[in-house]
């Protein structure tokens, strides 16, 4: 009778649900029972296989995140007792190692794809990118090419054409957020309304900038056109928090620090 | 515990990632009580021994495809695999370590919370402690009968056993423990299990 006794009792210990009995030892087991099962972490399997691949028993290496350290290169017990305390690092946050690695990786991924994008032209595979993510940045770099277009065009224009087309260019410039690019291209636009006979047009007030259409002093410049105006470095950065997040390490930034 | 229906089994056994991922859901968590009743708390949390269930459920998944050539049931597969698990790293962790007390009985506990949890948290290690002075089988029966919640006919196909070998042998481990316990209540809990 016993036998069945105690059968009855580890049936009931083993599936969880409270045991009432007066039994010192039962109460041991089944604190001992709860508290194994208390907190169970998320199973973690190796990313979505390609087909066949669990069938052919053969967990990629590289599965990343899923497999959370537990690699083919990885024992059973390599120090694991230790890892217990190697994870306490990061107050207290368990992070395993592939996600470290993976956070590493991608920071310089997306910084790289970020700074890439920062600095994209139209037409380049990263412009859908600068569009979205930078998207004060791809309308200043739209008006900027609008901008050359337009001097181009008022440089072959003929004089009855040419205001409306310097007003324009005007206007287009007065977009660009980008200081040194409007310095540059207003400059050319002067320089060509001197160049030119007209006699009109050309007293129209310069456009000043306003603080959304700043931008800080680490953008970069197109480097295919030539900079006659360096005024961009005399101006002060106005108001630093309101710049589009730019990814490109600004050392000299005074305010981040 | 409710074993998985042996259609999920033959569908993980071919390699649908759908029950392939269900039927690995499903044993997870006897794993992981598995290894933290053969493993415990080491440095004061289950850490290590998640680790390692983590590392169990990886190798069921690799071993998967060959299940069928052992011709034992799943749940014998399943814990034999983990047993292997465990004991690998019980050697490299004696291999590896110094020679230093565990540092659960050496400590307080970090998160105490409040009084019936901490005293639970005793009955549980005291628990883990007697364990100790089992022998191997018996210990092993305990583990899978009330940590993982097997039935002794489960038990005896993982151990090789019969069942009927099983419900003897939990017998004997309880009339041990309960003989261990009495010697424990003896005297005061705190002091025993800090």
């Amino acid at each position: 009778m016993t036998v069945e006794h105690d059968d009855e009792l580890l049936s009931a210990l083993g599936s969880g649900s409270p045991v009432d009995s007066d039994d010192p030892l039962t109460g041991l087991l089944h604190a001992w029972r709860t508290e194994v099962d208390t907190d169970i972490p998320p199973l973690r399997l190796p990313s979505p296989s390609p087909a066949g691949s669990l069938a052919g028993g053969h967990v990629p290496a590289q599965s990343g995140l899923a497999l959370d350290g537990f690699g083919a290169g990885s024992t059973a017990g390599d120090g694991r007792p230790g890892g217990g305390n190697r994870r306490k690092w990061l107050g207290g946050w368990r992070l395993p190692r592939p996600v470290i690695i993976g956070a590493i990786a991608s920071a310089f991924v997306f910084g790289g794809l970020t700074a890439a994008a920062a600095s994209a032209e139209p037409g380049s595979p990263f412009w859908p990118i600068t569009q979205i993510v930078f998207s004060d940045k791809a309308n200043s770099k739209l008006a900027e090419q609008e901008v050359l277009a337009l001097l181009e065009q008022v440089r072959k224009a003929s004089p009855q054409e040419r205001p409306a087309l310097v007003a324009t260019a005007r206007e287009k410039i007065a977009r660009i957020s980008d200081l040194t690019v409007r310095e540059r291209l207003l400059a050319e636009l002067e320089a060509l309304i001197a160049a030119a006979p007209a006699p009109a047009n050309s007293v129209l007030p310069v456009p000043s900038p306003t603080p959304s259409q700043v931008d800080g002093p680490g953008a970069t410049p197109s480097p295919n056109t030539p900079t006659p105006s360096k005024t961009g470095g005399l101006l002060p950065p106005i108001l630093p928090s309101l710049l589009p997040s730019l990814p490109l390490p600004l050392p000299d930034l005074p305010l981040l620090d | 515990m409710t074993w998985p229906e042996t259609e999920l089994v033959d569908r993980a056994v071919r390699g649908e990632p759908d029950a392939t991922s269900a039927l690995l859901s499903s044993v997870q968590p006897g794993i992981v009580r598995y290894c933290r009743a053969r493993l415990g708390k080491i440095g004061g949390g289950f850490t290590t021994a998640d680790d390692i269930s983590q590392e169990v459920c990886i190798a069921i998944l690799k071993a998967l495809p060959k299940y069928r050539q052992q011709g034992v049931p799943f749940s014998a597969f399943v814990y034999s695999i983990a047993a292997r698990k465990v004991t690998d790293a019980q050697r490299a962790a004696i291999r590896q370590a110094a020679p230093a007390p565990d540092p659960a009985f050496e400590r307080p506990d970090p998160d105490p919370g409040p009084e019936q949890r901490a005293v639970a948290a005793d009955q549980a290690r005291l628990l883990g402690v007697l364990l100790e002075h089992l022998p191997e089988t018996q210990r092993e029966i305990v583990v899978l009968r009330v940590a993982v919640g097997l039935s002794a006919d489960e038990v005896g196909s993982t151990l090789n056993m019969t069942p009927v070998a099983v419900r003897v042998a939990q017998s004997r481990a309880l009339a041990r423990l309960r003989t261990l316990a009495a010697d424990v209540f003896g005297e005061p809990m705190e002091r025993r299990a800090a």
